[in-house]
């Protein structure tokens, strides 16, 4: 029959005002154009879709169902005129990408594959203290931010992970397991680890301090801490151990006094790109589609 | 913008067939009016859709994520009008049963002789499907309900088992293991299967060559048939055997043709199958069913 899209809307509206006199109205038409419209259809489709009263109409069981289809319908035509106005309109194309601190190498990775993807997209890379992780981009600050782990109420995020990343045990030097090759949770539940600063999102420092897998907080140092120097900071001058991700390790790596050691039996965590949910910006697109490359290469590994 | 759902027809031929000439006969139109429609509609959405060369065109990465939401909106607006047509069929007392390879025998055949002593007024249509697709909605599509085996399991979509039926292995008279008079799932789990079109369900393809207990698909298959007639060939020719409820397999037995019970795989579910809020002689036919199976009718043959 192929029917258009104008049919489906006239037939929606007279189902929703309940009276042609008034669905005309909405639809800006005159009332006999509109009724004929209807008895078009319902010749097209060969179906009883209304039953006229003196006081109205009201749908058939058929109309019923022919609704629910013809508002899929036309919702899917409206997304598609959407997306082509979303190509048209002239493109905002500077990215601005919140990063926590360490994340710097994993993120160039990132870039260097956006290039690619779309080359006409640009990233402003701000750096996040412990305490801005998540707000900034809720509060549109930041455009996207890299997020490890990423937040365990997701609704108005939209996430595309890209890699696992293998945790890693922080300490002195000086401290008793420096030597060990490899560590295990047992090892170091009971240690005392660097106190987060209380601003910092509580799952995000429950992640960090294990304190799910122990079933409590470790106890903690004096410390208050917000930025990885501070951290590492903390760890060289022995008040407390901390654990983290490979790419944090990789950096703890070259700081004198620090030794980086694998914990070898808790599950790695998430790498993922977040931003707001319809926040559909070709150029967050093309960001996404960068992070879904990687993941799809096997993660930045 | 106002645009028509018959720009975006217009549109995904010409990306999906890939030239415009093939376009333009597929939809029975000439080529310069399709040329005309498509410039029109890149001008009403203000964004280049297609590339044109020589050879043909190619999607723009705006016009690939416009044909994604035009295609859905065409499925959709089509199953809007299958759906009418559904109802249609069931004011004028008229119910489309598919089916596929299964002669309207057996329960087949109980189920319409109940519903006729129910609704004598109704008129069954029987139609051939070809195999299923992957789709189950889509395998629906200009049917008000269906008889299958290996009935799917996805939203939107209710099932009513009929009956169970043990399964056959069909093989030519001159295959070597044709003078067999029973055989195990062990003595044929090797042998060549037919191979099915490419567009069929991977779940009913994998049930009747036997995947669930090689834990994959047979390592030797046939070129692909494509209805089940073909299949039937390929069988009689001895260059496959296949495997086929019970009831399938007994009208093919012949001088070329043996079905040998596979006494210890698991049988067959014999199932109408339908889409709610459509014809509802449906909701007539699935009622008898659940009281033709509920009533101990013959299980099987």
């Amino acid at each position: 029959v192929a029917l258009d899209v104008r049919r489906f809307r006239y037939f929606i509206a007279v189902a929703e005002e309940g009276q042609l006199t008034r669905a005309a109205q909405r639809l800006n038409m005159a009332q006999p154009a509109l009724s004929q419209a209807i008895a078009q259809l319902e010749r097209q489709l060969d179906v009883a879709l209304l039953e006229r009263h003196a006081r109205g109409i009201r749908l058939t069981p058929a109309g019923e169902a022919f609704l629910v289809q013809a508002r899929a319908a036309v919702g899917a035509f409206e997304r598609a005129e959407a997306v082509a106005r979303g190509w048209s309109e002239p493109r905002r194309d500077v990215i601005e990408l919140g990063l926590p601190y360490t994340l710097l190498p994993r993120t160039s990775l990132l870039l260097g594959e956006l290039s690619r993807v779309d080359p006409d997209v640009t990233v402003r890379a701000r750096q996040l203290d412990y305490t801005e992780l998540i707000g900034e981009l809720r509060s549109g600050r930041v455009d996207a931010e890299m997020m490890c782990p990423p937040p365990p109420d997701l609704a108005d995020l939209a996430l595309q992970p890209i890699n696992r990343e293998q945790l890693f045990v922080f300490l002195a030097q000086s401290h008793r397991l420096a030597r060990e090759p490899e560590l295990r949770f047992e090892q170091i539940a009971d240690e005392r680890f660097v106190g987060p600063h209380p601003d910092m999102p509580e799952w995000w420092a429950d992640a960090w301090l294990l304190t799910a897998r122990r079933g409590r907080r470790p106890e903690l140092s004096a410390d208050v801490v917000r930025t990885a120097d501070e951290t590492v900071q903390a760890i060289a001058s022995a008040r407390g151990i901390s654990v983290g991700p490979a790419f944090t390790a990789e950096q703890f790596d070259a700081v004198p006094g620090v030794a980086t050691i694998p914990l070898v039996d808790v599950e790695p965590v998430v790498l993922a790109v977040a931003r707001r949910w319809g926040d559909d910006r070709p150029a967050l697109r093309s960001l996404f589609a960068a992070a879904r490359r990687l993941a799809e290469d096997g993660g930045l590994t | 913008m106002a645009l028509e759902l018959r720009q975006m027809r217009y549109f995904a031929a010409v990306a999906e067939e890939g030239q415009l000439t093939r376009a333009a006969r597929r939809l029975s139109m000439a080529q310069p009016a399709l040329s005309q429609a498509i410039a029109q509609l890149e001008i009403q959405v203000g964004v280049k859709l297609l590339e044109r060369h020589a050879r043909g065109i190619t999607l723009t990465p705006a016009g690939a994520a416009f044909l994604e939401k035009a295609r859905a909106t065409i499925a959709a607006a089509a199953e809007a009008e299958q759906l009418a047509s559904s109802w249609a069929r069931g004011q004028t007392g008229h119910l489309t049963l598919g089916f596929l390879s299964l002669m309207p025998t057996g329960p087949g055949r109980d189920l319409v002789a109940a519903l006729e002593m129910v609704r004598p007024d109704v008129l069954i249509q029987w139609r051939e499907l070809g195999f299923p697709a992957p789709d189950p909605h889509a395998w629906l599509d200009g049917v008000d309900a269906a008889l299958t085996f290996v009935p799917p399991e996805v939203p939107g979509i209710e099932v009513q088992p009929l009956a169970e039926y043990p399964l056959a292995v069909v093989t030519a008279a001159h295959h070597r293991l044709a003078t067999a008079t029973e055989l195990r799932v062990a003595d044929v789990i090797d042998e060549t299967f037919c191979g099915f079109d490419g567009s069929a369900s991977q779940d009913w393809i994998g049930f009747w060559t036997l995947d669930r207990y090689r834990g994959g698909p047979p390592r030797k298959t046939t070129t692909l048939a494509v209805t089940p007639e073909e299949t039937t060939a390929m069988v009689a020719s001895g260059q496959a055997i296949s495997v086929t409820p019970t009831v399938v397999a007994a009208p093919f037995e012949s001088a070329a043709l043996v079905s040998i019970p596979l006494i210890d795989a698991s049988p067959a579910v014999l199932a109408l199958i339908w889409r709610p809020s459509r014809n509802p002689l449906v909701q007539t036919l699935a009622s008898v069913a659940r009281t033709l199976t509920s009533s101990g009718a013959p299980r099987g043959a």
